[in-house]
């Protein structure tokens, strides 16, 4: 395994910025992969108990994609123009808890691209003119969206499974009210408040010396420091803790689209948070229940056998709060009631018979297996190590991951689909040509 | 660094070529093998054929039977899933290095012994069907389809990989198969394998599960050739949906013509980031929220596509007015020194990247093995890099002109009153 036994360095710069750095010298390429805390989840009213300084939802997600936009020293054409004609990439978006960073690069470039990076990080100046024109384009990408089975069945069972006021309960983009409301002033102070270099985390993979590396990042990042301002740094941080979901009554939604030929269905409930210690069991039943093609029951038995869907699928996504576990399917509009049911039927046969140590066994592999497939890039590694940052999984946790995993047994698999499925619990989404039986 | 002038070509007696490249960066392995058959090979009541044999082919065989083939891959730590395409189709299988055998067995044995079974033929029919109507569902899809179908009369080009309705709900289990023993043949396959191992081994396990599979006849592609177009020719998609959509389909050379090269960088020119030109005059100026121009790179003569996504409050018209002053532009004013020098540096980055992993290796080999021969990668960079402005110009003229255009516009219309959309919520 040449390239993920490689030398691994974590460092924090004296203003709290950290960095994870591993050489690998295959290609004269580099990747960067980080995060920022600064998502969508410090939306609405959660950031301040004070209801008139509370940033609209959406303006964590309409910072992160002001950021390339324009800063007190380049405008949006010269940040592109030194970025792309090198041939780099550099895409910051919003997420529920963070922003995402990712760039790649060839290392001839990476002083270039470093420069930039962090220009768009500490100085952006958010020009009115950028401001209308991103809001306009949000307009367009809501109005695809609605024209989307998947994304509005998606939705509304987000909107289910949270309720209202809970932080995952909204769009990380907004709404078109709330994003109408957003100020530059807002979008100031929020990058303000919450673009601080100890939230800040980088990991750095490819061609680079770690030395280098280290003195390269305190020379750009150094001088940037914390200004507390009139709030501590542990008043914004504690302030947002992700309440517990409470599971509902069975719940169903209906979007009728007549004009579509397939219906999109998405069922689930919450699930669990990433420290959770039951977080990867849960991961291999998943596997096993519809998170693959080749071994998922779902796959196997809804589409292979029944040829009810195309796709059909389910997942988790643990996250800092209790992220869903969904499952759905594109099906026939015709085929919409039955489709649900089988999904029920898996999930139940899941939680009450269990897997099988085949199964289990097909799982650890796959999920083994897959990992090291991802580390192939440097890409790869970088993500993988941020995710672990993020979730204090620990620097060696790539290498641990094949043991973590080879050690769950059967039992534990088992009693965790018991512990976390509520087939009985469940919410329902349905978008498509379909309409609600008015006679139940 | 790697790169692609460290492959070797094996030939087989029975016709199957084999590219093998090795690299030893991570303990992983990539095999890919490419079948050039696709769309291009069908005819009117067989289309989508090639895409559901590719559906077929991961049902079983007697050794491999259905249960087992799915387990396979996945449980032994693996990646897979296959493709269709115009002209081939493709399956590959990504391994962690000592599991390879596993993968070469597996496609070994379902070039030939695929059991087509008439109970998994029907349940595949339903889900085909509702992978065309998942399609459907898309703007997109519905315009590129009537575009597709009026910018070729003659040329099989003319319909979609998914194929259409009525030829799906009508197909047998005896089409698919006689078309799959006619068409999986050593002789018509490219088996490609990058990654951590050493060739001679490689090759004798290679050795081991292909040698024996027989040849069958030689496969020839259609003899219809498309007729030039004389004259633009325009479409319209009217469907319920919230924005307009514009494509423009230009008729282009295959694969193997050199005018592929400036074609490839006009379009990074003016679709490939932020400073790409659509981005600039389009996009930032509100009209698209996304255009893009790919030109396609296939075996016999095909399409540059312009596709673009129109902005809230933008008609098709309007969108198209813009994006045929982009294309004006191309044929009236040499691109400058520096757009070139830009897109050049960009195509060596992308170029570059793509090396970082062994199954974007093999996908490229065997891609540009199955519509020209791989040598195409060694010789690239230094083509595209050749490329000069006024040959920019010339292509532009010869291909973008309004006689050689289809142009096709996607309406929505808002849903129809008492279709009943919206929310309905059951306790």
């Amino acid at each position: 395994m040449a390239q993920i036994n490689q030398v691994r360095t974590r460092r924090q710069l004296s203003n709290g910025v950290t960095l994870i750095i591993q050489e690998n010298h295959f290609n004269p390429t580099a990747s960067i992969v980080g995060y920022l805390k600064a998502g969508s989840i410090y939306d609405g009213t959660l950031l301040s108990n004070s209801e008139q300084n509370s940033p609209p939802l959406g303006t964590a997600d309409f910072v992160a994609e002001m950021l390339m936009n324009g800063t007190t020293t380049r405008t949006w054409q010269q940040i592109a123009g030194e970025v792309e004609s090198v041939g780099a990439t550099i895409d910051i978006w919003g997420q529920r808890e963070t922003i995402g960073i990712v760039s790649d690069l060839l290392v001839r470039d990476f002083d270039t691209v470093l420069d930039v990076l962090q220009d768009v990080l500490r100085n952006p100046n958010f020009p009115v003119e950028q401001i209308d024109k991103h809001r306009y384009q949000l307009h367009s990408t809501f109005m695809a969206w609605e024209d989307d089975t998947y994304s509005i069945a998606s939705r509304m069972l987000r909107e289910l499974v949270y309720p209202e006021g809970h932080p995952y309960h909204h769009r990380v983009q907004g709404t078109e009210d709330s994003i109408n409301q957003i100020t530059q002033q807002m979008l100031i102070d929020f990058h303000q408040r919450l673009y601080r270099p100890d939230r800040l985390v980088l990991v750095i993979t490819g061609d680079v010396d770690t030395n280098q590396v280290i003195s390269k990042m305190d020379d750009v990042f150094g001088d940037w420091s914390v200004d507390l301002g009139s709030e501590t740094e542990s008043a914004v941080d504690l302030s947002i803790q992700i309440p517990e979901v409470v599971l509902s009554e069975p719940t169903k939604q209906i979007r009728s689209m007549m004009d579509k030929s397939q219906a999109d269905i998405a069922l689930g409930h919450k699930g669990v948070t990433r420290s959770n210690p039951d977080c990867e069991a849960l991961y291999l039943m998943n596997q096993v229940l519809g998170g693959s093609a080749g071994i998922a029951r779902l796959f196997n038995r809804v589409r292979d056998i029944q040829g009810l869907a195309y796709s059909v699928w389910s997942s988790l996504a643990p996250a800092t709060g209790e992220g869903a576990f969904t499952a759905g399917a594109g099906v026939d509009p015709k085929n919409v009631d039955r489709a649900v049911e089988s999904i029920l039927q898996e999930i139940r046969s899941i939680k009450d018979q269990g897997i099988t140590a085949e199964e289990l066994s097909d799982a650890q592999n796959l999920t083994v297996g897959n990992f090291v497939l991802t580390l192939e890039t440097n890409k790869g590694v970088a993500s993988a190590l941020s995710i672990a940052q993020l979730h204090n999984l620990g620097l060696d946790y790539i290498d641990r991951h094949e043991e973590i995993y080879r050690q769950i047994t059967l039992d534990q698999v088992n009693a965790v689909a018991q512990k976390y499925l509520f087939p009985d619990q469940i919410c329902l989404a349905i978008a498509g040509p379909y309409q609600a039986d008015t006679t139940a | 660094m790697s790169s692609f002038s460290t492959v070797t070509t094996h030939q087989l007696e029975n016709g199957l070529k084999v590219l093998t490249k090795e690299v030893h960066a991570t303990p992983v392995a990539s095999l890919y093998i490419w079948y050039r058959v696709g769309a291009r090979n069908e005819r009117p009541g067989l289309t989508g054929i090639s895409h559901w044999v590719e559906h077929m082919l991961f049902k079983g065989t007697e050794k491999f039977p259905k249960e087992t083939i799915k387990r396979v891959i996945e449980g032994n730590g693996g990646k897979w899933n296959g493709f269709t395409s115009m002209d081939y189709t493709a399956y590959y299988e990504v391994l962690p290095a000592d599991k390879i055998e596993v993968g070469l067995a597996l496609e070994a044995d379902r070039m030939q012994n695929s059991i087509f079974d008439p109970e998994e033929v029907e349940n595949e029919r339903t889900v085909i069907l509702s992978e065309r109507a998942g399609a459907e569902n898309s703007p997109q899809f519905a315009l590129r389809e009537e575009v597709q179908a009026t910018a070729y009369k003659a040329h099989p080009y003319q319909w979609g990989i998914i194929g259409w309705n009525s030829d799906l709900q009508t197909m047998t289990r005896d089409d698919l198969y006689s078309y799959y023993q006619r068409c999986y043949v050593p002789n018509n396959a490219t088996l490609v394998v990058v990654g951590d191992f050493t060739t001679d081994r490689l090759m004798e396990q290679v050795n081991a599960h292909y040698l024996h599979l027989p040849a069958g006849q030689p496969i020839t592609g259609p003899t219809t050739v498309e007729p030039p177009q004389r004259g633009e020719r325009r479409v319209t998609v009217r469907k319920e949906g919230q924005l307009a959509y514009v494509s423009i389909a230009y008729h282009i050379p295959p694969a193997s013509d050199a005018d592929l090269y400036p074609l490839d960088v006009l379009s990074t020119i003016t679709s490939s980031g932020k400073i790409s030109r659509f981005y600039r005059e389009l996009v930032d100026r509100q009209i698209a929220t996304s255009a893009y121009l790919s030109p396609t790179f296939s075996k016999d003569a095909g399409l540059a596509w312009v596709t673009a996504e129109a902005c809230a409050d933008i008609s098709a018209e309007q969108l198209e007015v813009s994006l045929l002053e982009q294309m004006d532009r191309l044929q009236n004013d040499p691109v400058s020194e520096e757009e070139l020098r830009r897109a050049i540096r960009q195509t060596e980055a992308q170029f570059i990247f793509a090396m970082d992993s062994v199954s974007s290796q093999a996908a490229q080999i065997g891609y540009y093995e199955t519509l020209v021969s791989y040598n195409y990668l060694n010789t690239y960079l230094e083509q595209i890099g050749s490329v000069t402005p006024s040959q920019l110009q010339d292509a532009a003229q010869k291909y973008f002109g309004a006689d050689n255009r289809t142009v096709g516009h996607f309406i929505p219309l808002p849903p129809e009153i008492g279709s009943s959309t919206g929310f309905t919520e059951v306790a």
